[in-house]
């Protein structure tokens, strides 16, 4: 559920958190955008340019790619010199979940290809729910399952939507 | 065709068992992926995108454009009972809506809501019916200079407006735009066919796909934001049927605010902004300031629920304007109905009327008839939504995340789609966190191919010459808004910097209509 206006953590009591520094962050996230768009004027610049008069394939990408050269160096400018301002990742259980589901996601991601949908999501759906509750862990596990397996199902028989396959 | 004649045209069309289907299921989906959390109107439009490409043009509108509006409706619903707003656009009904739960009054709240999500969204689009003939007439005169400035400057415009968080400044708006932009390059040019930034992958000469990059960006990314947060322990009252009924001074407090809700939210749909949620601002500070007692805002006045709920619809509904008029989508999920669109081989635009009207007033009237759906039922299923919002997280998110994995997978059968969609919900996380904006991000991916089709063709009549970009009165008015966007940002900028250091305050954590 989004909301458009973030309350700091520490102030609305929600999770455990702790404070990062945005500026800081934001320094990161520039320098990295920084350098991809570097990378993508290089890689744009193989690309044949044409003129103004005849544009090739690579004439707007170079300009998108100094454009967003021109944008990653505003955001590291903005960021040295805006004032100190904090965010919040999550720790203890909260930290424990994000981790849990993202590890989980990645190898449900990595295993598709190999497993196909319906060995994986069901697998996924029941790791899942049993590692984010401490209540009922074999129900929801269960339950879950079944959903995803259903859902699955559905998807393939009524919408004709094609699931990947294992490799066997 | 008059348009009386085009509407009742489109209706007979619509009257058909699948477009009669297609708007049950797409204003049920919606409402449901308003009241789930984790799910908002853009990654739950871009999980049904694919299946939209198997059936017809008409259908895959209605689909997605029902998502829109009962996602509207639905994240309302979560904003009376539980007070924690569904989408950015719902924040207003928590104001004066929760309140009215509280005194009692979620019945009459949500019926409120719906009656009013009914008048505005039917007001809007006889606005539309009206209207499209002229303004489509209008920008058939447009040429490649005119539609260059519309994407482009209203790119660069939505950017600003619902960029990135207040006091994060221009680099922070323009970098997810420029992101989006620089993914809607790779794949195979346009001109000469030759591919860009694939290096050397097959996979990658589709380009990225939208609705894997919007899933992860919009629906992976909340889903980590909400294990963030302990789990709720306000549990959502069930609302009996015979509680629904507002009294006859609600209904009377609520029809104004109506009516002035849907003109605000029409009126502000056609612009290049996050229209659902600034209209549903807007016409709460109206109500507040014009009311003549103000001082009951925020405490259940029906005015502050009434009015920017009726906004919030008829915005939804006003933006299909500039999308099948101008084929420019000025949000998020409207630019997934432009993909929706453009998929099947129909680009939107102002010939659209002229040349497809059975689509034109097909999709039209089918949004009627999305709308009645919704209306009638919307508030008898109140409490199957209630229970909807009891189911456990722990059950609810690998669900999400299997659809997701399915919706990524199927657009092309490839997997490197649903790693994008992975890829994007680690981006938009840290994007989300870092105030920076996403939707100009996915906005700048659907459209960006479109800007640079526009500039080349500009540059290739008007012989490579940069002058040409504002040579028309329309082009050059939109250049003079967004420059005066970027003066405008950087005095009040300077400003609320020379403020923070006079008061010691810190910067706001603002970001305005990223759900849209």
């Amino acid at each position: 559920m989004t909301s458009a206006i973030q309350v700091p953590r520490s102030e609305s009591g929600e999770g455990e958190s702790f404070d990062i520094s945005v500026p800081r962050w934001r320094l990161g996230v520039g320098l990295i955008g920084l350098l991809a768009f570097i990378g993508y004027v290089i890689e744009a610049l193989r690309l044949e340019p044409g003129s103004l008069t005849e544009p090739g394939p690579g004439l707007f990408p170079i300009i998108i790619g100094v454009g967003g050269i021109v944008a990653a160096v505003f955001v590291v400018i903005e960021a040295l010199r805006a004032p100190m301002t904090t965010t919040t990742l999550p720790k203890g259980r909260q930290a424990k979940d994000v981790i849990f589901f993202v590890v989980g996601l990645l190898l449900a991601v990595l295993l598709l290809p190999i497993l196909g949908m319906f060995i994986v999501a069901p697998i996924y759906a029941a790791v899942t729910a049993w590692g984010l509750t401490t209540k009922h862990r074999i129900r929801g596990a269960i339950i879950s399952a079944v959903l995803v397996l259903g859902a699955a199902y559905a998807f393939t028989e009524f919408l004709e939507v094609r699931l990947p396959q294992p490799i066997w | 065709m008059s348009p009386i004649e085009g509407f009742l045209y489109g209706l007979g069309l619509s009257l058909s068992p699948d477009i009669l289907i297609a708007a049950l299921v797409a204003g049920l989906a919606g409402t449901l992926i308003g009241v789930l959390p984790g799910l908002g109107p853009v990654a739950g439009a871009s999980l049904l995108l694919p299946i939209t490409f198997a059936y017809e043009p008409a259908i895959g509108i209605i689909l997605i454009m029902g998502v829109y509006m009962g996602a509207q409706y639905g994240g309302s619903t979560t904003s009376i009972l539980l007070g924690i707003p569904g989408e950015a656009s719902a924040i207003p009904a928590t104001f004066d809506g929760f309140p009215m739960a509280k005194k009692g009054r979620a019945g009459p709240a949500l019926v409120i809501v719906a009656i009013g999500a009914f008048i505005a969204s039917t007001l809007s689009l006889l606005a539309v019916t009206f209207s499209a003939p002229f303004v489509s007439q209008f920008a058939t005169k447009f040429t490649s200079v005119e539609f260059f400035a519309l994407t482009a400057g209203g790119l660069f415009l939505l950017a600003r407006i619902s960029g990135a968080q207040a006091g994060a400044g221009i680099g922070a708006s323009l970098l997810p735009m420029f992101v989006g932009l620089g993914l809607a390059m790779v794949g195979t040019d346009p001109t000469q066919g030759s591919f860009r930034f694939t290096f050397g992958q097959i996979d990658l000469s589709l380009g990225f796909d939208l609705a894997s990059v919007a899933v992860g960006l919009y629906g992976i990314s909340e889903l980590i934001m909400m294990l963030e947060e302990k789990i709720s322990k306000n549990r959502a009252r069930a609302v009996k049927l015979r509680e629904l009924v507002p009294s006859k001074s609600e209904l009377r407090q609520a029809s104004f605010p109506w009516v002035r809700g849907s003109v605000i939210g029409f009126l502000m749909g056609l612009l290049p902004i996050p229209s659902a949620t600034m209209s549903a601002f807007t016409s709460y500070r109206v109500e507040q300031s014009i009311s003549k007692t103000p001082e009951r805002f925020g405490k259940g006045a029906v005015q502050g629920l009434a009015g920017p709920e009726a906004a919030n619809a008829a915005a939804a509904v006003g933006s299909m304007v500039p999308v099948l008029m101008l084929g420019l989508p000025f949000s998020a999920t409207l630019a997934i109905a432009i993909a929706a669109l453009i998929v099947q081989g129909i680009q939107p635009g102002p010939l659209l009327v002229t040349q497809q009207p059975e689509l034109f007033w097909t999709v039209i009237a089918s949004l009627f008839i999305v709308n009645i759906v919704l209306f009638i039922l919307n508030v008898p299923l109140v409490s199957i939504w209630v229970r909807v919002l009891r189911t456990p997280r722990h059950i609810l998110l690998p669900i999400i995340v299997v659809f997701a994995m399915i919706g990524s997978f199927s657009v092309n059968n490839n997997m490197i789609d649903v790693y994008v969609m992975l890829a994007m919900g680690v981006v938009g996380y840290f994007f989300r966190k870092l105030g920076f904006g996403l939707a100009a991000l996915l906005v700048g991916l659907v459209i960006g191919p479109l800007i640079e089709k526009y500039f080349l063709q500009s540059m290739l009549v008007s012989h490579g010459d940069i002058s040409y970009l504002i040579s028309t009165p329309v082009a050059a008015i939109i250049w003079i808004a967004v420059v005066a966007s970027i003066v405008w940002s950087a005095i009040s900028g300077v400003r609320k910097r020379r403020r923070r250091v006079k008061d010691g305050q810190p910067v706001a954590l603002t970001t305005i209509g990223e759900d849209e």
